[in-house]
């Protein structure tokens, strides 16, 4: 077996020189080069620009991505302090609602209550005034019946009392005090 | 139709033409037919009180009195001396009615004089005096 691979090496250095040697066609070789050299140039010229712009692209668009995300973020941060604050507000406001309604309900209640006792006040005294006038509408009518009843009978008692000698004297009394 | 005169010129009318001696009947129906014809007849007792007016002018009064009972004569001519003597007339004629209601005393109504000295009336000063 050994013997046989050097016998096949020995043979292929004798054909082509060293390119010969190394099993490598020169041709070939020069041919592959300017291939890759002009696939190169392509790739240089038209593609890896275009990869380029697209990978510059996308990662501007990732980092606009992230900033959009941190500045939402930021904003949905500020929005939530925003939002504590004001509902932080509100429930200061509404315990200042609360206390101001039952500030005011104490004073209305105090108030009402006030102006009901003031009310029954009133409402004795005029009782009492009225049933003070009643008593003195009472007092005089009594009065009036009194005095009426008193005339009556004078009026009875001196229609027979008062005879005609009783009468002429009185007209004569009358008759000399005006002259 | 007759002029409208005012009452005291139908009084002074009628008071001249009785003191000329003029009938009073035939006077009393010219009186009446000229109230009658100028629709009057409502201002009668009017023209009465100013007859009576005009003839205490002349010397002649009437006196209205209202007593509870009977004038005495010796009453009817103190009456007339005291009516005299205060309008300086020369004659009193008396009118009296006698109206128990009075009670007593005298209420003398003259042109010039009015005298309300009845029981009734004494009674009604002392009741409005003593009413609250």
């Amino acid at each position: 077996m050994q013997r046989s691979l050097i016998q096949f090496a020995a043979e292929s250095t004798t054909k082509g020189g060293v390119f010969g040697a190394l099993g490598i066609d020169w041709k070939t070789l020069v041919l592959q080069i300017v291939a890759f050299i002009i696939l190169v140039w392509l790739l240089g010229k038209y593609v890896y620009p275009w990869l380029i712009r697209s990978v510059d692209a996308r990662q501007a668009a990732i980092e606009a991505a992230a900033q959009a995300a941190r500045t939402a973020q930021a904003n949905a941060e500020e929005t939530e302090k925003k939002i504590a604050g004001l509902l932080h507000a509100a429930q200061s406001e509404a315990r200042d609602i609360i206390a101001t309604a039952k500030l005011e309900a104490s004073e209305a209640l105090a108030d009402a209550d006030d102006k009901a006792r003031a009310r029954g006040d009133q409402i004795i005294a005029d009782a009492q005034d009225q049933i003070a006038r009643d008593i003195a509408i009472a007092k005089q009518a009594l009065h009036d019946d009194t005095l009426s009843l008193v005339m009556l009978a004078t009026e009875k008692v001196l229609g027979k009392a008062v005879t005609k000698d009783i009468d002429n004297k009185v007209i004569t009394e009358s008759l000399k005090e005006v002259r | 139709m007759a002029i409208r005169l005012s009452r005291r010129k139908v009084a002074q009318y009628f008071v001249k033409a009785i003191l000329a001696g003029k009938q009073t009947s035939q006077l009393l129906h010219e009186l009446a037919a000229y109230l009658l014809d100028t629709k009057r007849t409502k201002e009668l007792e009017l023209i009465t009180r100013d007859i009576e007016y005009v003839f205490s002018h002349h010397g002649v009064v009437v006196a209205d009195i209202v007593t509870a009972s009977e004038l005495t004569s010796a009453l009817r001519q103190a009456i007339s001396k005291l009516v005299r003597d205060r309008l300086d007339a020369k004659t009193v004629e008396l009118r009296a009615r006698v109206e128990p209601t009075v009670l007593g005393g005298i209420k003398l109504d003259v042109a010039g004089l009015r005298l309300d000295d009845t029981l009734s009336h004494r009674l009604t000063t002392l009741r409005a005096q003593h009413k609250i």
